[in-house]
């Protein structure tokens, strides 16, 4: 799949052949620093930027054998928050203020769902005490802005529960809170997806929460994925360079403080400054004139195991 | 007695925002920080960990006199700067400076670098040789002379934090506040950040006091570690000791929330229920009681003294 931002004259190609599967019962993670097309990807899927005119999207999305890219538009809202489900970094952006809690979870379910408003009141509060908030009944009568962070990312995994999803994308859900909290989340949708056996895909940039979590990884830079492969493949024999680099730069309990952190070096290039060759050559401790001129192609190394490199790192 | 050199000393500061009450109403206050007391010595780097709320960037920012403390004395270099009016302070500001979490707000983006870091010399008074003083403290902080003409707008969020470090640095300090200076970088560049970091406070003998959520990143850059919970401190000690032999339960569950990197050995327990509890309505007794699973009838009516257990480790807890 490819997304393409922009009109004719400019166009940024966000995500350029982005290809990969998630099972029943698993969690997939997507890491790469910023810009690197991982939530463009997932809101590719759900078609979020359909609206917008400057957009143009390549590939196919099969969810359970349809492709969603050939759909009506219409239909997108059946599938939408009812069988792929989606929460984000800040929850408080995406409750409405204006709204009691009780009121929007009511409203998730009324509109998938063949329910009574009584009905439906009752299984919201059964799932907000399912997610673990206690007091359920009062919550409900409560705004967003009277509860805690951790309270309101709760709340957003409810209204993306109520309709039992097949696939839940989790947009950076934990970054904006405390690990104490971060744990209690993570902790959560381990458990809910277990219960209701549906996939997840868990956008992050943090290789810590994706080493606790997730089955499969997918790292990603500038657009491109650049290696996929098992979360314990990934850390244990990492290939790219790049992905050596975010791991090795991360500091850990023991971690020798003496020595310098590895870096790695330069900063992140413009979309548009890159013309031809590997996207991560100008930063690559290892690049060669190759690098700079040929685009290497994701090639599988393993039964699960692919990167995208000239020169994978076997051995390091 | 200590034989190093106590820069800046800290003694039963206390942080209290009131909050407008309701007509009626008691008027309600935020004991952000509550009787915290800590010295940082020259050359050395502590660490100040805790939860959203705990009170560390208050602390941090009370420090340095930015706000005024409620109770509680300051000095710098052992002199008494608690009473100390702005215009008297101006002198002493040199000697402090602080670097924030997100440099592009404290950046005038109407001003080229190069003048943005003048005028903070001159405010000084200092009126030759500004200009080959920029070029020195930028290139100190890894950037080229040709930054000295551009905008705040033109930079990447790892060169506009050596910005704000640049700014920080250029008059020489003593004393050094880090206020999450890479929390809002990406992982490849947050590693060259504080490289940086750590190389000045070496070079520079610099002491100071690096705040972050992030532990793993405070055990490498601290030789303490000072752990708060709402408004206090509960825990103190050598980085190593506190990481891998910690005291009070707060402290514990704090580091065994950290994700770990090893898929191969998985945290499957949560380590810390519940949330922490509103500063307005702190709990009676041992403030983290309401979280503990240790918490005992005594820990809910007396407040535990905070008190040495090893050599520098000190801990504020009735069951240690």
């Amino acid at each position: 799949m490819s997304t393409v931002f922009g009109p004719k004259k400019e166009k940024i190609r966000a995500i350029d052949g982005v290809s990969f599967y998630v099972c029943r019962g698993e969690m997939v993670g997507i890491v790469g620093e910023s810009g690197c097309g991982k939530s463009v990807t997932s809101q590719s899927i759900m078609r979020l930027y359909d609206e917008k005119e400057e957009v143009s999207y390549s590939g196919t999305v099969r969810f359970e054998g349809e492709n969603l890219m050939e759909i009506p538009y219409k239909e997108m809202d059946k599938i939408r928050g009812n069988r792929i489900a989606m929460i984000f970094q800040d929850a408080l952006s995406s409750l409405n203020p204006v709204y009691t809690v009780g009121n929007q979870v009511v409203e998730a379910i009324c509109i998938h769902q063949n329910v009574e408003k009584k009905e439906a009141w009752q299984k919201a509060v059964e799932m907000l005490m399912k997610v673990g908030i206690s007091e359920p009944e009062k919550r409900m009568r409560q705004y967003p802005h009277e509860l805690s962070g951790g309270m309101r990312q709760r709340v957003m995994i409810a209204i993306a529960l109520c309709c039992k999803p097949d696939l839940l994308i989790a947009d950076e859900p934990t970054t904006a809170l405390d690990v104490t909290v971060q744990a209690q989340i993570m902790d959560l949708i381990q458990q809910l997806k277990e219960e209701e056996n549906m996939g997840v895909i868990l956008i992050t940039h943090d290789m810590a929460v994706v080493a606790e979590n997730c089955d499969r990884v997918i790292v990603m830079y500038l657009g491109q994925m650049v290696e996929e492969a098992s979360v314990t493949d990934i850390f244990e024999h990492p290939l790219h360079p790049y992905t050596v680099g975010l791991i090795q730069s991360i500091p850990q309990m023991t971690t020798d403080s003496e020595q310098e952190l590895f870096m790695i070096k330069g900063s992140l290039p413009l979309l548009t400054q890159i013309k031809k060759g590997c996207r991560f050559a100008s930063r690559c401790p290892y690049a060669t004139d190759k690098c700079r001129e040929e685009e290497p192609e994701l090639q599988k190394t393993g039964e699960n195991h692919s990167v995208r490199c000239h020169f994978p790192r076997f051995g390091e | 007695m200590d034989e190093r050199k106590a820069v800046i000393k800290a003694e039963h500061i206390k942080k209290y925002f009131p909050v407008k009450g309701v007509v009626g109403k008691k008027k309600a206050v935020v004991k952000a920080v509550d009787d915290v007391s800590l010295t940082v010595y020259e050359g050395e780097t502590v660490g100040l960990v805790g939860e959203t709320g705990c009170g560390k960037s208050t602390f941090g920012r009370t420090i340095l006199k930015l706000t005024e403390p409620t109770d509680g004395k300051i000095y710098l270099d052992g002199e008494d700067i608690t009473g100390y009016s702005e215009r008297k302070l101006r002198k002493y500001r040199q000697k402090m400076q602080i670097v924030f979490q997100d440099p592009y707000s404290s950046l005038d983006p109407r001003e080229t670098i190069g003048k943005s870091l003048e005028e903070v010399l001159q405010i000084q008074g200092r009126k030759q040789g500004c200009r080959e003083k920029v070029l020195e403290t930028l290139e100190l902080v890894g950037l080229s002379s040709e930054v000295y003409d551009r905008y705040p707008h033109e930079f990447s969020g790892g060169q506009r934090q050596r910005v704000g470090i640049a700014r920080a640095l250029i008059l020489n300090p003593v004393f050094l506040v880090c206020d999450e200076p890479v929390s809002a970088l990406d992982v490849s560049v947050q590693a060259q950040i504080v490289n940086l970091l750590k190389k000045i406070q070496r070079e520079r003998k610099l002491a100071s006091i690096f705040i972050s959520h992030d532990i793993n990143v405070v055990r490498y850059i601290s030789d303490r570690i000072v752990v708060m919970y709402l408004g206090h401190i509960v825990e103190e000690a050598p980085k190593d000791e506190l990481i891998h032999h910690p005291k009070h339960p707060y402290t514990k569950s704090l580091l065994a929330s950290v994700p770990n990197m090893n898929p191969r050995e998985r945290k499957r327990h949560v380590a810390l229920e519940g949330e922490i509890p509103s500063p307005m309505d702190p709990p009676s007794g041992c403030v983290f009681h309401t979280r503990c699973p240790y918490a005992t009838d005594k820990c809910r009516t007396e407040v535990p003294e905070y008190k040495e257990s090893g050599d520098g480790h000190w801990v504020r807890c009735h069951e240690v």
